[in-house]
């Protein structure tokens, strides 16, 4: 398993960032009141996805316009497409992160 | 080099003695008489007839008419040497084949090769299931590229955009039926259209940035449609067909590095002393109301199109039957899976009908006379629009979707994509692979 460990307060809610560890780009996107990470690529066009823009817990993606629900990780109009999720767990200013290698 | 506008994703590029046509579409009426240009070529001074067959290349990007009607390539001499991407299945390259053309010539995605005369073209291909591609054309360091409405991957784009590109033809605009064929309330309609528009219009943003071009010209997507009935769908508040001039502030508003050029039918640009403008002024004008006048010039044709079409066949309703239980019954179990829709046809005309084809039969009957109460999927077509495709006359399945004649719905709305797949090229082996691939997203 692959782990990042980051602060709560470099994440502004509303913000979506990228972060880079050990060859891996994932996204790391702060709601009202949860924290979400995916790995950076859209399933349609592979585009970073922390180029898109978030509105609630939908993320947009700038390259084709694909919506994703944080909640699911899955595509509002097309749900055979999935995002890549990472496992986010919050304690108290620190946010773990942790994916399979 | 010198690039020639003929409208669409339609180039001409002289490259040295080397002249390249891309995706040409130089007849009006496509998809059963509803498609037109952005202006009517003829406005421009632009005919079939007289178009020089004297070119050296034909670039193919895909099968849609307005990038390769079968009338256009009839123009041209049978053994001229046509490009087009290497796709997963020979469809494209055997209709080619099937118009009589001898010299089609195959490339890989991304693969590079030398015309003559120092000009090299490289061709790339779609991320998507949908066969699409785009070319690059290179001499002595300048660059063209013509995107047609091919999505590429991001890092194809990058590739792309690092090389320096002079000039980029971009697809910015909408060009299927969703959302307008679909029977939305009025309100959510002018609501989905908006965001339509704007996420084209976002796209458009984010491909030029990435390519990175001098010049960036909008130039594949819209439909222009001329027939009265059917005007509302240039409505910029009911339509996602998209006037260039919006791409341009779009363009303009981002603040992109690139230089946004509006290019109508014969402009060229050259890669020495950039844009010659050669298009007749009146195509520079307020869209509307050239789109009334034109509407008005076409009426006679476009009802002279419509009294020709031929009636749907006498058998139609057991073509259907056998056209869908041969095509789903070829499905694997892991493709119906996907699809696992009820997809209805409510059938009018002189044949009307109702049938369901049900993806989750046991088969080998998939095909039910009547709507389903359940269907997942419902469209709503003319007889003879049908007719066509299910006894094979036509291979394309889009370019009756394509034709915006006829009415859709869907339960759930969300796009199944793997129904659309299925519509688009049911090859069962093709499909198959590619769904196998996605087994590991959950469905």
């Amino acid at each position: 398993m692959q782990n990042l460990q980051l602060s709560l307060s470099e994440l502004r809610a509303g913000s979506l960032l990228q972060f880079e560890h050990a060859g891996t780009k994932l996204v790391v996107l702060r709601s009202k009141d949860r924290v979400f990470a995916f790995h950076d690529r859209c399933p349609h066009a592979f585009w970073p996805l922390s180029q898109g823009t978030l509105r609630n817990t939908v993320l947009e993606c700038a390259g084709h316009g694909w919506e994703f629900d944080l909640e699911t990780g899955r595509c509002l109009s097309a749900p055979v497409y999935c995002l890549t999720p990472v496992a986010v767990t919050v304690d108290g200013d620190t946010v773990r992160l942790q994916w399979p290698d | 080099m010198l690039v020639t506008y003929y409208g669409q994703a339609c180039t001409l590029t002289r490259a040295g003695d080397i002249k390249i046509l891309t995706d040409p579409w130089l007849t009006e009426g496509a998809y059963h008489g509803t498609w037109f240009h952005t202006h009517v070529l003829a406005d421009a001074g632009v005919t079939l007839k007289t178009f020089p067959k004297d070119v050296d290349y034909l670039f193919l990007s895909h099968e849609h008419q307005d990038h390769m009607d079968a009338t256009t390539l009839k123009h041209f001499p049978a053994d001229l040497p046509i490009l087009i991407c290497r796709f997963p299945s020979p469809r494209f390259r055997n209709y080619l084949k099937g118009l009589g053309f001898t010299n089609v010539r195959e490339l890989a995605s991304g693969e590079r090769i030398h015309l003559g005369d120092g000009v090299y073209v490289t061709v790339f291909g779609t991320v998507e299931y949908t066969n699409d591609s785009a070319i690059l054309i290179e001499q002595d360091g300048a660059r063209v590229f013509n995107e047609t409405d091919c999505k590429l991957s991001y890092t194809d784009l990058q590739r792309i955009g690092q090389l320096g590109i002079d000039i980029g033809f971009y697809m910015f605009s909408g060009a299927n039926w969703y959302p307008i064929m679909y029977d939305y309330p009025a309100d959510t309609m002018l609501e989905m259209v908006r965001r339509r528009r704007k996420s084209l219009l976002d796209s458009l943003v984010q491909r030029v940035k990435l390519t990175n071009p001098r010049v960036a010209v909008p130039a594949a997507g819209p439909c222009t449609v001329l027939d009265r009935e059917m005007l509302w769908l240039n409505d910029e508040r009911r339509g996602i067909f998209i006037d260039p001039v919006l791409a341009i502030n779009a363009l303009r508003h981002a603040n992109v590095p690139s230089e946004p050029l509006y290019m109508a039918v014969t402009d060229v640009w050259d890669s020495q002393a950039g844009f010659q403008p050669h298009a007749p002024e009146s195509l520079r004008g307020p869209r509307q109301k050239y789109l009334q006048h034109a509407a008005s010039r076409m009426a006679p044709a476009i009802a002279a199109a419509r009294a020709a079409e031929p009636p749907a066949h006498l058998d139609l309703h057991a073509h259907l039957r056998q056209h869908f239980n041969t095509l789903v019954g070829a499905q694997s179990q892991l493709v119906r899976g996907y699809i696992n829709a009820k997809l209805a046809f409510a059938i009018t005309g002189a044949r009307p009908g109702e049938w369901t084809i049900d993806f989750s039969a046991p088969g080998p009957e998939f095909v039910r006379e009547g709507i389903l109460p359940d269907w997942t999927y419902k469209i709503e077509v003319e007889d003879k629009l049908i007719s066509p495709f299910v006894t094979g006359e036509e291979p394309f399945f889009e370019d009756l979707m394509l034709s915006f004649r006829f009415r859709c719905s869907r339960r759930p709305d969300q796009f199944n994509e793997p129904l659309y797949h299925f519509l688009y090229e049911p090859d069962p082996e093709r499909l198959h692979n590619w769904y196998a691939k996605s087994s590991a997203v959950a469905v």
